[in-house]
This record gives C-alpha cells, sequence and structure tokens, in this order.
C-alpha cells in the first residue's frame, strides 16, 4: 500500500506511530480502571486527568472541559438529543450543510428541526442565522468545516449572533480540530465536538468540548464524565490522541500552505484538461487539501471505483436513500443541481502527499473522466 | 460520504437444490470467514459450482459423505502452493500455482508468464487407451495434469486408468463413480493457449450466447463497442438490479449487463462494501481475476472480437431465431389453409 496515494484524509488520517507506540504503552502500564480506589487506579485517574488537561491546553481552551466519547458521531448524538430531550417543545436550528451524525435530528425530530439556510458559496451568513433563529430555538448546530466541500463558517460571528440571543451554539469542528491552527477560548460556542482519527489519533477517540456540562446522560450507568456519559475512560486513547494532536499542530505552519499548493496545483491541472470541470471548494479559504469537484452527467461511486482499481483512494459525495442515489446534501444547499452533485467526488489530501503523487492523481482522474465520457 | 454499514452476518448457511441466484443472495449475507453447504443432486453440481464460482465463494469442495453436497467458503486459503500430481492447479481466485514452485508473494501478478512457462512444460498426451470417468471434487478450481489434460471441479471426464488412480490417490478424485457415468475427454491446454492465450485458463466450458448481445439494448451494445474500441479492461455501473428483492437504487442498466453475465458475455465484480448501492466492475467473460484486494485484467480477445463483429453485422440465424421464424411459417401456413377452406365452403353455398 502506497500512502502518496491515499486522498481521503477527511474520512480517516494515518495515524501517527508515535501516538499508537503512546496507546501501546500508555495501555500496558495504566491499565488500571480509573475509577478503582486502588492505587493502580488513582494512578489511571491521574494519568487521565493530565492527558485531559493536555489535549485542552493544545487547543487553547481554558473555560471548559473535555467529555470523553467514542468518536464524534456519538458526541453531535450526545450533544443534539439531551438539547431536544430537555427542552420538548423547543426547536434546533440546524445547518443545511450538517454531516449525518448531526443531521440524523431532522429525521428524529423533524418537526422541531428548522434548517439553517447557506449562500451559493457553503457560507452560513450571521444575518441569515439570526433571522431563522425564533422564540422557540433551544440550540444551533453548523459545522466548522465542511466534510464535502470544505466550505469553513464563520464561527466567531456565528456564536456572536448566537450569545447575543442568549441561544447555545453547537460545532462540528471534527474536520477543523488538527488541520487548522484554533484557540477554542477565543471562539463563542457552548459545545464543539471532535474525532481522533481525523487528525492521526486512534479510532474510537471523540468528545464534547463543552463549556457547561450537558444535564442529561444517553450512555447511562456508571456515572463518568460527571455523570454524561457512562463507561470506562479510554485513557489509552486520549493519552494517543495527545500526541497525534501535538504532532498535527506543530506540522500545521508549514502543512497549511503545502497543502494549500497542492489544492491549487491540482484545480489548476484539472481545469485545463477537463474544461467542463466544476469546482466545490476553495484552496485558498477552505479546509487545507481538501478538493471536491463535479463532473456533471457522470457518476461520483463510479469515478471512485476506476479511481480505486488505478491505485488513488478518493471518495464521492452521493448516498443511497430512499430507492435512489441521492446527491450530495451540501452541494444541493450550495445551489448545484442534481445532475451536477451526483457526479462529485472528493479529494483530500495529507502529510503523505506530495506534488507527484497529485500529478500522477490528476493524470489518472483525467483518463478516468474521459473514458467514463465515452462511455455514458 | 462517511456513511457506514453494519451487517450482521452470519457464519454458516445451508441451501437445498436452490436456484442459482440464491447462492449469489446466500454469499451476501455471510460474513467473511463464512460457509455455504448446498444440498444438491449430481445433476445440478456442475451449474451450482458455477453459480457458486461467479458469486465470489473460494475453495469449494464436492463431497458425498452424507449425501452429495458442496462446500463452498467465503474466504480461501491465503499465499497456498500446489504440491500435487498434477502440473498446476488453479484456485478460486484465479491464480495459476505451479507444481513445486513457491507461493507467489503478495502483490505480484505472474498469471501470463506462469501460463507460458506451463505450456513449454506439459509433456506428450498420456494416449487415449483404458480411459475411465474421474470426478475431481476441489477444492482447487481446476488442476492441469502433466500432459496438458485440463480436469475442471465437479465436471466428469475421461482418463487413462493410470492418471486416474494418481489423481485418485494423490487428491480425493472419485474414480468411475456411479452417479457420473457420462464423461467427456478433457480439452487440452496447450491446444488451447495455443489457438486463445492465458485467458482459456480461465474461461468457463460453457461458450457465450452470443444471441444475448442482439437482445442488449442499443445503449449497452454502444457501450460494449466503446470497450472493445478504446481497448478498455473494464467499465463499472452503480446501483442493483432490478429484479434484486432486497436491492436499493434498481439500474436497469445493471439489470441488462446481469443479463449479458447470464450469457456468458460478460463477468463482474461487485465491489462496494458498504450499505451504498452496489458499484460493480463488468469486463468481458472470464477477464476479471484479483490480485491482493484489487481487481487485476487478462484480454480475452477471441470473445472481445466475436462480440464485436455481432455488434457490426447484426444477428445471424441463431437457433432462437429459425424456431421463431419456423413457428411463424407454420402459423402462416395453417392461417391461409383456413382462408382458403372458409373461403370453398362460402363459394359452395
Amino acid at each position: 500500500m502506497n500512502d502518496e496515494t491515499y486522498f481521503d484524509y477527511a474520512a480517516a488520517a494515518p495515524p501517527f506511530p508515535e501516538a499508537l507506540r503512546r496507546l501501546d504503552e500508555v495501555s500496558l502500564q495504566s491499565y488500571a480502571n480509573p475509577s478503582s480506589t486502588h492505587g493502580r487506579g488513582k494512578n489511571a485517574r491521574e494519568a487521565l486527568d493530565r492527558a485531559r488537561e493536555a489535549f485542552l491546553a493544545r487547543l487553547g481552551f481554558h473555560d471548559g472541559r473535555l467529555i470523553l466519547t467514542s468518536g464524534a458521531t456519538e458526541a453531535n448524538n450526545l450533544v443534539l438529543r439531551e438539547a431536544m430531550e430537555r427542552h420538548p417543545s423547543g426547536r434546533l436550528l440546524l445547518s443545511a450543510d450538517a454531516h449525518p451524525s448531526t443531521w440524523f435530528a431532522n429525521d428524529l425530530y423533524g418537526k422541531r428541526v428548522d434548517i439553517l439556510r447557506t449562500d451559493s458559496a457553503g457560507r452560513i451568513r450571521p444575518e441569515q442565522l439570526e433571522q431563522q433563529i425564533t422564540r422557540k430555538t433551544v440550540l444551533v448546530s453548523l459545522l466548522h468545516g465542511n466534510n464535502e466541500t470544505g466550505v469553513i463558517q464563520d464561527v466567531k460571528a456565528l456564536g456572536a449572533v448566537c450569545a447575543h440571543r442568549k441561544i447555545p451554539l453547537h460545532v462540528d469542528g471534527v474536520q477543523v480540530i488538527g488541520h487548522l491552527p484554533v484557540t477554542l477560548s477565543e471562539l463563542p460556542f457552548a459545545s464543539y465536538t471532535f474525532s481522533a482519527h481525523k487528525f492521526g489519533g486512534p479510532r474510537g477517540v471523540g468528545g464534547v468540548l463543552a463549556r457547561e456540562v450537558p444535564g442529561g446522560a444517553q450512555i447511562q450507568g456508571g456515572g463518568q464524565e460527571q455523570g454524561v456519559r457512562g463507561g470506562t475512560e479510554n485513557l489509552a486513547g486520549l493519552a494517543a490522541s495527545v500526541v497525534a494532536l501535538d504532532l498535527s499542530c506543530r506540522s500545521l505552519e508549514t502543512e497549511v500552505p503545502r497543502l494549500r499548493r497542492l489544492a491549487r496545483t491540482l484545480i489548476a491541472d484539472l481545469r485545463s484538461s477537463i474544461p467542463d470541470v466544476l469546482v466545490n471548494s476553495d484552496p485558498d479559504a477552505g479546509l487545507p487539501g481538501l478538493v471536491s469537484v463535479s463532473f456533471p452527467t457522470l457518476i461520483g461511486e463510479e469515478i471512485v471505483l476506476e479511481m480505486d482499481v488505478r491505485g488513488y483512494e478518493i471518495s464521492a459525495g452521493s448516498a443511497c436513500g430512499s430507492g435512489k442515489r441521492e446527491p450530495s446534501r451540501p452541494l444541493l444547499a450550495m445551489g448545484r443541481s442534481r445532475v451536477q452533485a451526483l457526479g462529485t467526488v472528493r479529494i483530500s489530501m495529507g502529510r503523505f502527499t506530495t506534488a507527484e503523487s497529485v500529478g500522477g492523481l490528476a493524470a489518472a482522474l483525467r483518463q478516468v473522466v474521459e473514458k467514463q465520457k465515452a462511455l455514458a | 460520504m462517511d456513511s457506514q454499514s453494519v451487517g450482521f452476518l452470519s457464519r454458516e448457511k445451508t441451501l437445498v437444490s436452490p436456484p442459482p441466484e440464491r447462492v449469489e443472495e446466500a454469499y451476501r449475507g455471510l460474513s467473511p470467514q463464512g460457509t455455504l453447504t448446498i444440498q444438491c443432486r449430481a445433476t445440478e453440481v456442475s451449474a451450482l459450482l458455477g453459480a457458486a464460482e461467479r458469486a465470489g465463494f473460494r475453495g469449494m469442495r464436492v463431497d458425498r459423505s452424507e449425501g452429495l453436497k458442496i462446500l463452498a467458503h467465503k474466504t480461501g486459503p491465503q499465499g497456498a502452493g500446489y504440491s500435487g500430481p498434477a502440473a498446476a492447479a488453479l484456485d478460486d481466485e484465479s491464480r495459476l500455482l505451479l507444481g513445486g514452485a513457491d507461493p507467489t508473494p503478495p502483490g505480484r501478478d505472474p498469471f501470463l508468464s506462469d501460463a507460458k512457462r506451463l505450456v513449454a512444460w506439459l509433456g506428450l498426451s498420456a494416449g487415449t487407451k483404458n480411459r475411465v470417468v474421474v470426478f475431481y471434487p476441489g477444492p482447487f478450481r481446476m488442476l492441469i495434469l502433466k500432459d496438458g489434460s485440463m480436469v475442471r471441479r465437479g465436471q466428469p471426464v475421461r482418463l487413462p486408468a493410470e492418471q486416474a488412480a494418481e489423481l485418485e490417490k494423490a487428491e480425493g478424485a472419485w474414480v468411475n463413480p456411479k452417479i457420473w457415468s457420462a464423461a467427456t475427454d478433457p480439452r487440452n491446454f496447450g491446444a488451447l493457449y495455443r489457438e486463445r492465450g492465458a485467458i482459456c485458463l480461465l474461461e468457463s466450458d460453457r461458450p457465450a450466447d452470443l444471441d444475448g448481445v442482439d437482445e442488449a439494448p442499443e445503449a449497452m451494445k454502444r457501450r460494449l463497442s466503446t470497450v472493445i474500441e478504446r481497448g478498455e479492461d473494464f467499465f463499472v455501473l452503480t446501483g442493483s438490479d432490478p429484479r434484486q428483492k432486497d436491492g436499493c437504487c434498481p439500474s436497469n442498466e445493471v439489470g441488462e449487463a446481469n443479463a449479458l453475465v447470464q450469457a456468458g458475455i460478460l463477468s463482474s465484480s461487485v465491489e462496494s462494501g458498504t450499505s451504498d448501492c452496489p458499484a460493480t466492475i463488468y469486463a468481458f467473460a472470464a477477464e476479471i481475476r484479483r490480485v491482493g484486494d484489487k481487481p487485476s485484467f487478462v484480454r480475452n480477445d477471441p470473445l472481445r472480437a466475436a462480440v464485436k463483429e455481432r455488434i457490426l453485422r447484426g444477428p445471424r440465424m441463431s437457433r432462437k431465431l429459425l424456431v421463431r421464424l419456423a413457428l411463424m411459417a407454420i402459423a402462416g401456413a395453417a392461417l391461409a389453409v383456413l382462408t382458403v377452406t372458409l373461403f370453398r365452403q362460402l363459394r359452395g353455398r
């Protein structure tokens, strides 16, 4: 397996070997249950507290706490369900480009959910947010960086609107943590969620960075995480995530401009060789190294499979639902047509991506698109 | 984009004389280490083995210890070699295992060069005297004997008694089994290789039914022509076969391509492992192999040429067409006789 031909970092980043070594080390040394009252248990508790503090410090989050979960999906569920259950007649204002791990609320609470509109560039304008908040709104939920288009929301400005209206803001920050420099204490949110495997940490580690501890638990029994999330804490996973976060954040100064350069090169290459390509992402203002492109009349999944046979791993944006292929919701929200959205692929780069591998990917993608157009 | 699938799959499943499409369904419902047992009659073995091969089962073996059954596994032996009396064996992942050679290291695919080496090794024919019926129960898809005889799993062949005894002893082959008295002489790899190339190892004995090309819609014919003209290895379709009961995203194109698979014109490999619509690779019959986790392709030039010719020239007088014409002629004649009879009767009045 060649790591340079992996272009699906937004789905899962390759883990840092240093993080996995730490995972091993802590698993072997601090195996005791942090809830146990004996010496080893106390040591594990101390190690957990240290890891928690280190994680928060790395993100510049000094005025809140970390509630550990198994990943961002669970973390998002915890926040949204807790709010909706605490306010049975309250309404959720959910961004149109939400990830499925928060969009579930639209299916579950249907009539109590309002959809927060994005503009043609995929951004939520503060005045739009202001306009859509009602007296019944109990929570606003949005993505910091969109996993499909790479669009980054101005959380500071949007958070200010929420603060002014005294509505808690939930931010799904999965694609941002470890990929962009952030100081969370400067951002006005109530809760912010993450997953460690997106920045080179182990799978099964995520959490809610919260200014207030949520009132109810979704997983009960055990009383861990201040009663909010039952279950023995994943100490080794958190310790490994601290290492991965540290390595990611330390490389941002060089990695962010490098990945932006690679994204610009790729887009220029595709535009010159495939004139009808539609570019959905902004290489300079979006998530670094995330490129979303649409090839109208083609099918994203078919491109993905052809690219896989040629040795390049990318991903598509559509999914199957209700007996037909559903195009990407964030792209539809940006005003793309169904035909355009169905032919969308996402290319996401990371630390092993090189200029050579981007050149190879562009050439392979051109061949695949030419072939599929000829066969269509 | 980040959707996930959750499967609750069974480790074992038993089917009794199932229609071939049930075998494919069973494959989808089994865990990666799962085993399917198919209880069947002797006359069904060949078709059901073929269905299990197409579905993707590995290391299949026909067993007769408690009634006749086929044991089919979802995962075959990894990195297996071959050390029996045959010159080579072909496994269910279409790896050619030369007798006595070390297993191929992962990532390498010496299929074409090994097929060429194998032809050079082959000795003289073992003769035609004293032949007996031999049934090879597996687990390999095929054995290529030292004289080039191709012995397919589940298909009785006539071999010289000496060769038969060797296969019985070393491979557990069944000699003169009562349930299979009829058998044909085996095809010879050396002769077929010279005629068709290495693809002859991967082709089934059932010839492609080119009438399937005539019955395909024009768009599908254009697609096949483009694949041939551009020298492409394969094409991809997403969606499920409309005939599949539990399928999501039904696609007519997938149904049309699957009809061509049934006709022995195309082969297919379902690639997606998520709950999303399946994405399937289609190539001409016998062309798809797997090397590691990626598909690999061996060009079936004779079939491609035949399909191209068929698309260009249109349908020839196929048996189906002849039967149709004959029926129409009979119906026409009957109608004429009836008309004349009626006319005469009316005039008689």
